[in-house]
């Protein structure tokens, strides 16, 4: 069988006449030289014999930039039988398909990072992020959400004030936006914004307070910065969409603003409210009788009104939390009837958005 | 006819119909050994490989894309045939593929070290002082022109790989030279003084770019020179038509620029040599021009399904107009032991960088 080869370290090219003996392939020139012997085993298949294009075979052990060009196709017909149809490239393309699944599992390994292993460690990596950078992070995600609402009152104003000082909470900016939905937000920089729908709905000021001690229990579990890192991935991608970074500023506050706490945190919220609340000495049954009238109108309103109510869609089962805070007897409301008063009226007297 | 028997029996082959009788054209000498460059490529097959890659690519996520790139260049580069031994190409989609995750984590590991710093200082300071987000914003525009370099880092890079990667009669090929210098040089004089001068010293700048690719380029152990020493009168003609050109790109639409880009490329493969072998190509600007109209509109009309088409088009096209004097049996070539990885070849393929070496 003739065929042409080349040893690979010069580009000399020797006519050769291969046979096949003992689990080898042996090629000689025209004087009789052995110019190669190559097992069997070793053999790989790189091209194909077509029409118009020689098989190329190598050698995967040693050689291995030696080449065997076969142009006769019957030559390369009875070799292909002789060496049953090339094991060695079947074995080849599995070994292809293996490597292709190994390569497929580091790449999903590369995409844990964000997804898998910067949220699981969200907690640790916040330790070392100073408190300037989780504060400024807090403004970004809160201007894009200003350009659309107005603050109405904030803590510098005396009865919002009381409410933050009476719950121990004055390091932290409580905001009140004309904002129609029955919603409020733990951002991260110690931020509260409470919307106007929700005070709206509200029936008396320990209703509110309790929202704010819910609030203030996931900033003090640090809930709002430990969401931003771990939804990192999923806000990249959803910012990747932009060009701008306006646009991305906005997607990230949307899909903050959007996403929900875990149910455990949620827990851990309502567990710190209650004990803040007591501490004060306010019942909670104010909050129970809130989500009390929450749940009858989320479930009247939930077809048409649900995203006014996104408050109570995103965190746990309302009847749960009526449970944990229900408790016999009241207590003296946090704000005086005039107070009260004058804070409701803050949203009434704007616009609401 | 009479022509072919005056020629030696190596040239008789290009002097079929598809080619052109270039006997009679002053850019062959007839008396020398000529042998030409082969493409027996076939759009259908082009066409099996880039399905196939496209339904892998799909099932597997885009990581199939490394190996179906490898067997588009192994066909291509296969079906090239010189003095009737054929090219072979030996990169493996496995090589593309461990580029890429390298690539993947260097990019982390940058964008670990210079974008937390970076976004921290941003947000911090910023939003206080409009000076400072001034100079932020300007810093963010600077930042990838002072990259921009690397990117012709990555091409030479990719170069290098895919010249290391093509064998032929078993040799393989080699590109040397430094990443940093050939970048500057690209950056600097091909791109930035060929852009300040509008384009005037175009020929220079591009011969120096191609002279410092060839004077690096080896196949095996043999390396390419560039000798210009003869053609000085042909590249005065280069300037001139590269400055009647410039003068008409307007009025012409850009298609001027052809009869400038063939005479360029004429030029230079005839200034390429190795040992006693010389290279010709024989570029003709209206052809070049038809090459491109007829891709251009196979593009647009095949809404880019067209692709293997223009892949087949562009590799025939540079097949028939491209000359090998002297004879090749005198070239003896021994192998080198250096090898090219393949981490700027990928670099420069995520960044869509790659251009085209005639395949």
């Amino acid at each position: 069988m003739r065929a042409t080869f080349f040893d690979g370290k010069t580009s000399s090219s020797h006519e050769v006449n291969f046979t096949i003996a003992d689990k080898s392939i042996i090629g000689r020139i025209k004087d009789g030289t052995e110019v190669f012997n190559w097992s069997l085993k070793s053999l790989k298949l790189l091209q194909i014999h077509s029409e118009n294009k020689p098989a190329i075979i190598c050698n995967t052990e040693h050689d291995t930039e030696a080449r065997i060009y076969i142009e006769d196709s019957n030559v390369y017909q009875s070799l292909s039988k002789e060496l049953n149809n090339f094991h060695s490239i079947k074995k080849d393309i599995i070994a292809g398909w293996k490597t292709l699944i190994f390569m497929g599992i580091v790449v999903l390994c590369f995409a844990l990072i964000p997804f898998w292993v910067v949220p699981t460690f969200s907690g640790e990596i916040l330790k070392i992020i100073p408190s300037f950078i989780t504060d400024d992070i807090g403004k970004n995600i809160m201007n894009p959400y200003l350009r659309k609402y107005k603050i109405v009152a904030s803590t510098n104003d005396q009865v919002i004030h009381k409410i933050a000082n009476r719950l121990n909470s004055e390091d932290i900016n409580i905001f009140v936006t004309n904002d129609k939905s029955v919603n409020a937000y733990a951002l991260p920089g110690k931020r509260i914004i409470l919307c106007c729908g929700l005070i709206s709905f509200a029936d008396s000021s320990n209703e509110i307070a309790g929202v704010i001690a819910h609030e203030v229990g996931h900033i003090r579990a640090k809930h709002p910065e430990k969401r931003f890192i771990s939804n990192l991935g999923g806000l990249l991608l959803i910012g990747g969409r932009h060009n701008d970074s306006l646009g991305f500023v906005t997607s990230v506050t949307q899909a903050f603003v959007n996403s929900a706490y875990s149910r455990k945190d949620e827990n851990t919220a309502d567990i710190y409210a209650t004990k803040t609340l007591h501490k004060v000495g306010i019942k909670t049954t104010a909050l129970a009788d809130f989500f009390k009238r929450a749940e009858k109108k989320y479930e009247k309103d939930s077809a048409s009104n649900s995203e006014l109510l996104s408050y109570f869609s995103s965190h746990p089962k309302t009847s749960e939390r009526i449970k944990l805070f229900q408790e016999e007897g009241e207590s003296k409301e946090i704000l005086s009837p005039t107070e009260w008063k004058e804070f409701k009226n803050m949203c009434k007297a704007i616009k609401l958005e | 006819m009479d022509n072919i028997n005056k020629v030696p029996v190596s040239l008789r082959g290009i002097l079929s119909k598809d080619r052109g009788d270039i006997s009679n054209s002053s850019n062959i000498n007839a008396r020398e050994i000529t042998e030409s460059l082969n493409y027996d490529g076939e759009t259908g097959d082009v066409y099996k490989i880039w399905i196939k890659n496209f339904f892998l690519n799909i099932l597997t996520l885009g990581i199939y894309q490394f190996w179906g790139k490898t067997s588009l260049r192994n066909y291509i580069v296969g079906s090239y045939e010189l003095a009737k031994h054929r090219f072979e190409y030996r990169g493996t989609g496995v090589e593309l593929f461990r580029g890429f995750v390298k690539l993947s984590a260097y990019t982390l590991l940058i964008s670990i070290i210079i974008g937390i710093p970076l976004f921290a200082l941003y947000v911090h300071f910023a939003k206080i002082t409009p000076t400072f987000s001034m100079g932020i914003k300007f810093i963010s525009y600077v930042l990838p022109v002072l990259f921009f370099p690397f990117i012709f880092a990555a091409i030479y890079k990719s170069y290098k790989y895919k010249i290391s990667r093509i064998a032929w009669k078993g040799i393989r090929g080699r590109l040397e030279g430094s990443l940093i210098k050939f970048s500057l040089m690209a950056f600097f004089l091909r791109h930035g003084l060929n852009l300040l001068t509008l384009g005037l010293l175009s020929p220079i700048l591009r011969r120096m770019e191609y002279k410092y690719i060839i004077q690096n380029l080896y196949l095996g152990n043999t390396r390419f020179t560039f000798d210009d020493s003869v053609q000085n009168r042909d590249f005065n003609s280069i300037i001139f038509t590269n400055l009647i050109t410039l003068l008409l790109t307007i009025p012409t639409l850009g298609l001027s620029r052809k009869w400038y880009h063939a005479k360029l490329l004429n030029y230079l493969s005839q200034c390429t040599r190795i040992n006693d072998i010389s290279f010709k190509t024989t570029f003709e600007w209206l052809d070049l021009f038809k090459l491109k109209t007829k891709n251009f509109f196979i593009i647009i009309f095949t809404f880019g399904l067209g692709g293997p088409i223009i892949l087949n088009n562009n590799a025939r096209f540079f097949a028939n107009n491209f000359y090998v004097i002297g004879d090749l049996n005198n070239l003896e070539l021994f192998q080198s032991k250096i090898n090219v990885g393949a981490t700027g070849e990928e670099f420069a393929d995520e960044m869509h960088l790659s251009e085209d070496l005639g395949f």
